[in-house]
């Protein structure tokens, strides 16, 4: 009997939580180190039914990666297609970006801190900073490497410049366009967190690095489910996005 | 010196070109510091003195040595760890197809978020930066060695089978070239990755590492020092990075050529 591949991705969740549930019952590891499955889901479920959690932790995480996600496409996509119509810019900028991944803009957070006051708006500029540049770099890319074939007979039907945009350059990027925003989306709810968890002193990841400081194990691994839970459902709906899009959209491929 | 002018101009040219970005990044910081004209927003000079004193200082640039340390001892394992599951993951496409949408699941969780599961595993100290800098970067590693073996033209496999090569010379003559560009990338990818998951670890919970000093200077607000700190992480990353691409490069031309005589 053989499953198919999504059902035995399934079937593997579900093993992996058996035997986290069967260990951490029976004794086989520390029960400060890993608790049953069946605890974090109760962890899970107090949290998600707590109120001053749902407005004070999760919507604000929730507002800060919608903001940075939306700044840093705009600023991605707008650097991207600058970096199609010039070769110079695309030539200076090309051996920084690739670098850029590994600069930790989040260690710049209590500058912003005292720049723009302890609101959202420091959070929401580290998400985007972190995230626009793979954006823009896959735009370039899927602009850039549209087969130059496509543009030439665009020519020769002597398409007009917002035609070309809307039925050749865009639909011929999309796909690495979406492969941008989806790894750029990923950034976003890494960089959020990742900061709340470090210098914040609210949000998701303020929660879990405050349940492990207290040992509070349940509450812990339950955030870190929503937080997983969080960025999955984003990035589906990224998904779902992109399949519309590129259906029924300008164009067809 | 009449000949090779036109190199040297080209040469001249790319040096100028690389050269933008710094400058540019020079003069904004410069224009913004001006303009804020907050305590705070240290201007690039400051930052450079902060600098020169910081590299004097014994125990600084023992932290910056533990961390170049755990970044390549991360670095290593990771690399190899995902070279070789992410091969293995590729070569079967029923396990592909059922294990990678859980591998890119995960990989686009917050692993911060994980982080005190390694101090609990682990303890405080090296293993635990290590452990969790190898963790940040095996992913990607692994993500791109399966879809890389995974998508291999079938006809390199027609290929082994007609010139009867042994396990040895296929591996040698037809798939290592055929993956070699994937993995160079990866590696760049990785060697970032890692570097930030080591410097995450370190904000945490060592007691030495760029890390470390980040999180004592944000404790005493001392933005100067945060600054000066990021241009470290900065020149550290770029090293490395650019060694890669350049390898990167010169790989993907060297064996897209041979791909494409392949037919």
């Amino acid at each position: 009997m053989t499953l198919p591949p999504r059902r035995c991705s399934v079937a593997l969740i579900v093993v992996g939580a058996l035997v986290i549930e069967v260990a951490a019952r029976i004794g086989v590891v520390d029960p400060l180190t890993l608790i049953p499955t069946s605890e974090m889901a109760r962890g899970l479920v107090r949290q998600m039914v707590d109120p001053s959690f749902l407005s004070d932790h999760l919507l604000p995480t929730v507002l800060a990666v919608g903001a940075s996600f939306v700044l840093a496409v705009v600023a991605g996509v707008g650097l991207g297609v600058a970096m199609w119509r010039s070769d110079v810019l695309h030539a200076i900028l090309d051996p920084y970006l690739t670098t850029y991944y590994a600069i930790p803009v989040f260690a710049l957070y209590p500058l912003f801190l005292v720049l723009w006051g302890s609101g959202l708006a420091p959070i929401i500029v580290v998400g985007a900073l972190s995230s626009f540049v793979i954006i823009a770099v896959q735009t370039a890319a899927g602009l850039r490497n549209t087969p130059s074939v496509y543009f030439k007979v665009a020519r020769s039907l002597r398409l007009p410049a917002r035609d070309v945009v809307h039925h050749v350059a865009i639909p011929a990027a999309l796909p690495a366009i979406f492969a941008g925003l989806r790894l750029g989306l990923t950034y976003c709810v890494i960089m959020v967190v990742a900061t709340q968890f470090i210098l914040a002193t609210r949000g998701l990841g303020w929660v879990i690095s405050d349940a492990y400081e207290r040992f509070d194990l349940p509450t812990m691994y339950g955030g870190v489910i929503i937080v997983a839970a969080l960025s999955l459902g984003l990035i589906s709906l990224l998904r779902r996005v992109e399949r519309r899009i590129s259906h029924e959209g300008p164009g067809e491929r | 010196m009449r000949g090779p002018v036109s190199a040297k101009r080209g040469r001249s040219q790319a040096v100028t070109r690389l050269l933008v970005v710094p400058l540019g990044v020079l003069a904004a910081w410069q224009g913004a510091a001006l303009v804020v004209s907050n305590p705070v927003f240290t201007s690039p000079a400051e930052t450079a003195a902060e600098l020169r004193g910081s590299l004097a200082d014994p125990r600084f640039l023992r932290s910056v040595g533990d961390t170049v340390e755990a970044v390549l001892v991360s670095f290593v394992l990771a690399g190899v760890a995902g070279l070789l599951t992410g091969s293995v993951l590729g070569l079967r496409r029923y396990w592909f197809e059922a294990v990678t949408p859980l591998l890119y699941g995960l990989n686009s969780i917050p692993k911060i978020t994980l982080y005190p599961i390694f101090l609990l595993v682990f303890g405080l100290g090296f293993d635990s930066r290590v452990a969790f800098g190898t963790f940040h970067g095996l992913f990607v590693m692994s993500l791109i060695m399966a879809e890389a073996v995974q998508t291999l033209a079938p006809v390199y496999g027609k290929l082994v089978r007609t010139y009867r090569l042994g396990l040895l010379r296929a591996v040698r003559h037809v798939v290592a070239p055929a993956l070699l560009p994937f993995v160079v990338s990866g590696l760049r990818l990785t060697f970032a990755l890692t570097l930030i998951g080591v410097v995450i670890a370190e904000l945490f919970s060592a007691t030495s590492g760029i890390g470390y000093e980040l999180m004592r200077d944000v404790s005493l607000a001392r933005t100067d020092r945060i600054v000066a700190l990021v241009t470290v992480v900065v020149a550290i990353a770029l090293v490395p990075s650019s060694l890669l691409r350049l390898l990167e490069r010169r790989v993907t031309e060297r064996y897209a050529l041979e791909k494409t005589s392949l037919g």
